[in-house]
């Protein structure tokens, strides 16, 4: 009898999330059906929707869609879980980094990857160059991009940080004794591992799978530069060529209904799964004795591991921020080191056309991922307050949150237009309430489990010693929060300074930002200028992630 | 026992925002004039930045001048807008992609006093919805670095043999209108029923389909492919900028499509007088700028160019495709194109 | 007789403590390492598992040396305190994963899971998950499985600590029929002296990573060789020597002095042998050497169903007496039989 009581005191609190929603709500669903509803305009007798299934070249182009997603996951399982592996199993100088380093590519907009990989990857791109110098050879040796083969190895890149993170968090927080007892009952350590880990690891592999698969399903620069052929198109750039280029806003608005449905159930199939993660096992306050790799092997293994990510992750990254410092008077010529770009970025010296936009661009980036990042803490907390019960009504609830994570952002950028034209054109606190709406899914990634894992005895003592629901939840249960706050909070800084689409769409002439200006430099083929701006962004979301995998550290002791 | 450094985190974040957010000045109230341009025309190295000022200086009217990605993007922007239009100019619509910008009607018609200065040839449309100010040929332009004398291919059908396998950079014609213009060149020499296998046979060569000139070219002058879909006159910027002739233009015998680049005025624009004295300037004062920075012909007739355009060669044949064909066709060819090419 | 049993010898460092110790037990018997918490006991049957590597080791089990040999392949098994069943498995997989591992026949898996299961007293339990089970079965379960693995040697961490009492006096017996029925080599650690006396055949005291005492339940319990043993097998009174050393026995009328030596003397001696004597005018009934403590004043008396707890205060030192009957006076007179004190030097017991 009280424990049905208590549950019912802090569900009262839902009330709380209405705000957020509201958000949700005008900023996001309310554009996404009114986009989407134009995919019902009859035409030619027949509803432009329902013809698509019956029309074999865009069934083509979904199974496209789905086949690379697949394998791009399982290229980002094949990085991420070894990675994953390491992280758990040992301590070694410079761990913390590394993880940092791998989340960065995470949030820089997907124009600066692209640039990286060309400049890294590319035909007359360093990796050949090195190669060519040092094999003495004519021709480069290694055709990666333009194929199938790079947008696989783009999305390996951007997304293996996803698997190594999230499976190594669980599995650091699984108790390990059975793998102990297991031991001792005469099976192998490799036994161990498939029998008995492997199989307590599946929920979280599997959820964090479905959310990388998501994520390169919906992915659009990338495929477009970096596959290098109609053949190669996916739901998404089909979606923007017939609204952005054809202008047949119905079309769109079909495959964008078809491409969201598919999403929406993987959607639901990660949400379920989080659930599930999140009653399935007890966390252990004794972590995996994390030991100094000593044996030859996994020390080997280890190196190895780091050089590949080194060239994975690094190669194109380094290549951005080490073309920032050359700069050549012409643009044929032959260039030299140079801190030109960066003068220019930091005003001291006049820039010409869109580098004098910089310096401004780098004063609004700033100001609006603040905000938007201090805003994430009372939005992501309200919306936990709805979502945490059990039940199908806050399964419907956390998907509709984490629906901006799902949908197109070609879709979402139509909805863009119908906003700013709804609110005359557009602004700075448009842009400020785009970008909260956009990183929603992931602070709540973070906040949500963490919200979950409360004991609910805590909340029992509270209300036992005459705390009511509110002051629970202010007093007990935010200051528990505080470290996945702000993790949530670092991360959607770092989301909100490097966000091209809303920002884009939504801004009026008066705001730049960082992203903005590169997209501009990289369309006036200055890209030197753009790489400057990427080096400034990719340190600024290193630090960040720093800050963050350093506050981990102390709280661990 | 040490406070969570969570609230201090909280406000040095409120500080720095703070510090860094400044409110946006009020608008002045003066002559603006908002002009929609591409990417390329805004760019730095565009004409842009060297019409603009001078034509701030000239009437006084500042531009609000707007980078709008490539003609696609800033035809759909311009469309979304329509019932409330920002733009009072839209600079940057080719012949052949004008239908579709009639089509959704963000254009009013704008017969300047200055078209006098134009041939006739150039002024594509006689509704003068879309005044010509530099025109082209495409052509294929080629890396003399890395191709060799005997590699130099004298036609289309030369480009489709398989010592070019990889060495093609072409564009997307549904994202680009030199893509376009390609994709109507082929169908002006091969025809309705043969354009579609160079483009089948191209798939082998082409190294990558950008999705816009600018990548295009940005890749070709990256190093990464030797030749590449551009203009006869590309490589007159590299005399004139950079005194170069790396880069040269292959003449095919078989004829070059051209390519005549508009502007016109917005529909429903609330600066309609700055707007034509725009439009009046791109066709006089900005013509010597806009041939040198687009290193395209200035449709003005009576400019004089400098000699860097010696470099660019002039075609035997123009092969110029009707309007009224294109629009008919348009979508119908792109779907064609669009399922052949997927395989 | 010597190949055959356990014989280690364990040396290692740790932040907390230093491990140095040598044990040994016979083969099929049931040892009991008992200690307070910190003092290394788990360490100890993490070393002999495996599962730890640090330090020197000598380990022979069965005259083998094992000392090197990684976990999976010692013949060591353990019953973790938490249990440690697989969690995505029934009881029935639970079980049968040892079995596995040995490569028998389903059929054979089969009778042995049912058999386990009715060794534990847990027939018909096959198909449970470890989720619906008590903490209750699911010990017996993780016992069931040790055992299935055909051990040389089994140890058990805490298993009955996160049980409550009834629980653990049940199963403590449970786990002493276990072992009986089987003969399987067992050591067992717990910080519970009770349940060591009950069901262990040795008992070894632990402390600060070393060994006290070894010896049978009730060697430790009256004849500890340390104080620390003294103290730890069970409640006792504490008293320095210098106090009582002018306190006389009487034996009829004879007064016997004790032996004085330097250093920290201390005697001891148990609650239960200490008799009271409320009437100051009567002599005690028996004419054995007795310590004789005059007015002791009674401060609490305490019900405990067969016994009461009577805490005495004689000058500044408290003395605890088990009695059979309510104390009737405020002051009484307590004596101990002289061969019931013993006496420690340094925490050492001196003999007199």
């Amino acid at each position: 009898m009280r424990a049905r009581e208590q549950k019912a005191r802090t569900d009262k609190l839902g009330w709380l999330s209405l705000p957020a929603f509201l958000l949700l709500f005008v900023l996001f669903l309310v554009p996404l059906a009114f986009t989407l509803s134009k995919a019902f305009t009859m035409e030619e007798g027949r509803t432009m929707f329902f013809s698509l299934f019956r029309d074999s070249y865009t069934l083509h182009v979904l199974s496209f869609t789905l086949y690379q997603a697949f394998l791009s996951t399982l290229a980002s399982l094949a990085v991420g879980l070894p990675g994953a592996y390491l992280m758990t199993k040992y301590k070694f100088p410079g761990k913390s980094l590394v993880r940092a380093v791998s989340t960065v590519p995470f949030v820089l907009p997907s124009i600066l990857v692209v640039l990286g990989f060309v400049i890294f990857y590319g035909n007359n791109g360093i990796l050949n160059r090195i190669l060519m110098a040092v094999f003495r050879l004519k021709e480069p040796p290694l055709h990666i991009l333009y194929s199938l083969g790079a947008i696989i190895l783009a999305h390996a890149f951007y997304n293996f940080p996803v698997i190594m993170n999230l499976v190594s968090t669980t599995w650091s927080q699984m108790d390990y004794h059975p793998e102990q007892a297991a031991l001792t009952l005469g099976a192998t350590r490799g036994k161990v591992f498939r029998t008995i880990t492997l199989p307590r690891l599946l929920p979280s592999i599997l959820s964090a799978s479905t959310l990388v698969f998501l994520f390169c399903y919906n992915s659009f620069a990338i495929i477009l530069v970096l596959g290098g052929g109609p053949q190669y198109t996916t739901m998404e750039t089909e979606i923007y060529r017939r609204a952005r280029i054809s202008l047949d806003p119905s079309r769109a608005a079909a495959i964008a209904l078809l491409s969201l449905l598919v999403t929406l159930v993987l959607l639901v199939c990660y949400v379920l799964l989080q659930k599930k993660l999140s009653h399935q096992e007890p966390f252990t306050d004794k972590p995996w004795y994390q030991k100094k790799p000593e044996k030859g092997i996994s020390r080997i293994l280890i190196i190895l591991y780091c050089v590949l990510a080194v060239l994975f992750v690094l190669g194109p990254i380094v290549s951005v921020i080490v073309r920032s410092f050359s700069a050549s008077s012409t643009r044929a010529g032959a260039s030299s080191f140079s801190l030109k770009w960066y003068r220019q970025l930091f005003g001291w010296e006049r820039g010409t056309g869109n580098m004098s936009q910089a310096w401004n661009a780098l004063r609004h980036s700033l100001s609006i991922a603040l905000i938007v990042s201090l805003a994430t803490i009372p939005t992501s907390l309200s919306l936990s307050t709805a979502m945490r019960k059990k039940g199908w009504l806050s399964v419907l609830l956390e998907v509709v949150g984490m629906l901006p994570l799902a949908v197109s952002s070609v879709v979402i950028g139509l909805g863009y237009y119908l906003i700013a034209h709804a609110f005359h054109g557009g602004g700075y606190l448009l842009v400020v309430l785009a970008h909260l709406v956009i990183v929603i899914p992931f602070a709540l990634r973070s906040v949500l489990p963490a919200c979950r894992n409360i004991p609910e005895n805590y909340l029992a003592a509270a209300h036992t010693l005459g705390a009511g629901p509110l002051r629970t939840f202010l007093t007990i249960e935010v200051p528990l929060l505080k470290n996945t706050l702000l993790t949530g909070m670092m991360f959607s800084f770092a989301l909100s300074l490097g966000e091209l689409n809303a920002t884009m769409t939504l801004g009026d002439s008066s705001i730049t930002t960082i992203p903005l200006v590169m997209y501009q430099l990289i369309g006036s083929y200055n890209f030197q200028g753009a790489c400057a701006l990427g080096t400034v962004l990719i340190l600024v979301s290193l630090i960040v992630f720093l800050c963050d995998e350093w506050m981990k550290g102390k709280e661990n002791g | 026992m040490k406070k969570h450094p969570f609230y201090g985190i909280i406000a040095v974040m409120c500080a720095m925002g703070a510090l860094f957010a400044q409110p946006t000045p009020e608008a002045r109230e003066e002559k603006t004039v908002t002009v929609y341009a591409t990417d390329s025309f805004c760019g730095e190295w565009g004409p842009g930045p060297a019409i603009v000022p001078a034509f701030e200086k000239k009437t006084g009217i500042k531009v609000n001048l707007v980078s709008s990605g490539d003609t696609g993007e800033m035809l759909t922007k311009a469309a979304s807008e329509k019932n409330a239009p920002i733009a009072d100019v839209i600079v940057g619509i080719s012949d052949n992609m004008s239908s579709k910008a009639y089509a959704a009607g963000i254009l009013t018609p704008y017969e300047s006093p200055n078209l006098k200065d134009i041939p006739s040839f150039l002024q594509f449309d006689p509704k003068h919805r879309l005044i010509p100010f530099d025109y082209g040929n495409f052509a294929f332009v080629y890396d003399t670095e890395k191709l060799g004398k005997d590699m130099i291919p004298h036609s289309l059908d030369d480009l489709t043999k398989s010592q070019y396998k990889g060495k093609v950079i072409l564009i997307d014609p549904r994202t680009s209108s030199v893509g376009l213009g390609l994709l109507l060149w082929t169908i002006e020499v091969y025809g309705e029923e043969g354009y579609l296998s160079w483009w089948k046979a191209m798939k082998a060569n082409a190294l990558t389909f950008a999705d816009g000139w600018s990548s295009a070219y940005g890749l070709f002058t990256e190093g990464e492919a030797p030749i590449v879909i551009s203009y006869t006159t590309s490589p007159v910027y590299h005399v004139m900028y950079e005194n170069s002739t790396r880069y040269q233009t292959l003449l095919f015998d078989e004829g070059h499509s051209t390519t005549i680049e508009g502007a016109g005025l917005a529909a429903g624009s609330s600066h309609i007088e700055e707007g034509k004295a725009f439009l009046d300037f791109l066709l006089t004062d900005a013509q010597l700028d806009i041939a040198t920075a687009n290193s395209m012909y200035p449709a003005n007739g009576s400019v004089s160019l400098p000699s860097a355009f010696d470099y660019a060669p002039k075609p035997q044949k123009d092969l110029t495709m009707d309007g009224e064909r294109i629009a008919k066709n348009l979508e119908r060819w792109l779907t064609d194109w669009e399922k052949a090419m997927a395989k | 007789m010597a190949d055959s049993g356990l014989q280690c010898a364990l040396k290692a460092s740790y932040p907390n403590f230093t491990l140095d110790l040598s044990l040994s037990v016979r083969k099929g018997e049931l040892a009991c390492i008992i200690g307070p918490s910190g003092c290394g006991k788990t360490t100890t049957l993490q070393l002999l598992s495996g599962l730890l590597g640090e330090g020197e080791q000598t380990i022979m089990l069965d005259g083998n040396d094992i000392s090197h040999l990684p976990p999976e392949k010692r013949g060591v098994a353990l019953v973790f305190q938490d249990y440690a069943l697989f969690p995505q498995m029934t009881v029935a997989d639970n079980l049968a994963y040892p079995m596995k591992l040995r490569k028998m026949p389903k059929a054979a898996r089969i009778a042995k899971t049912a058999s386990l299961l009715d060794l534990v007293a847990l027939p018909g339990f096959q198909k449970r998950k470890p989720s619906g089970l008590s903490g209750g079965e699911r010990q017996r379960v993780a016992l069931a499985r040790a055992l299935a693995s055909e051990p040389k040697l089994l140890l058990l961490d805490e298993p009955l600590s996160a049980l409550d009492t009834k629980l653990r006096r049940h199963l403590r017996e449970e786990i002493r029929r276990i072992h009986d029925e089987t003969g399987v080599t067992m050591l067992y650690v717990t910080h519970d002296q009770n349940e060591a006396m009950a069901i262990a055949d040795t008992i070894i005291v632990m402390h600060q990573g070393r060994i006290e005492q070894t010896g049978k339940p009730e060697e430790m319990y009256n004849e500890p060789k340390t104080l620390f043993t003294a103290t730890f097998m069970g409640e006792g009174n504490t008293l320095p020597y210098k106090v009582i050393a002018d306190t006389l026995v009487s034996e009829g009328n004879n007064y016997v002095r004790f032996n004085p030596k330097s250093g920290e003397q201390v005697i001891f001696f148990r609650p239960e042998q200490v008799i009271i004597q409320e009437d100051e005018y009567l002599p005690f009934p028996e004419f054995l050497p007795h310590l004789e403590l005059k007015e002791a004043k009674l401060r609490a008396c305490i019900f405990q169903g067969n016994t009461y707890e009577a805490t005495y205060q004689w000058n500044q030192y408290k003395i605890t007496v088990l009695l059979k009957k309510r104390p009737k006076h405020p002051i009484a007179t307590l004596g101990v039989r002289l061969t019931d004190v013993r006496q420690y030097l340094d925490g050492v017991y001196i003999p007199r």
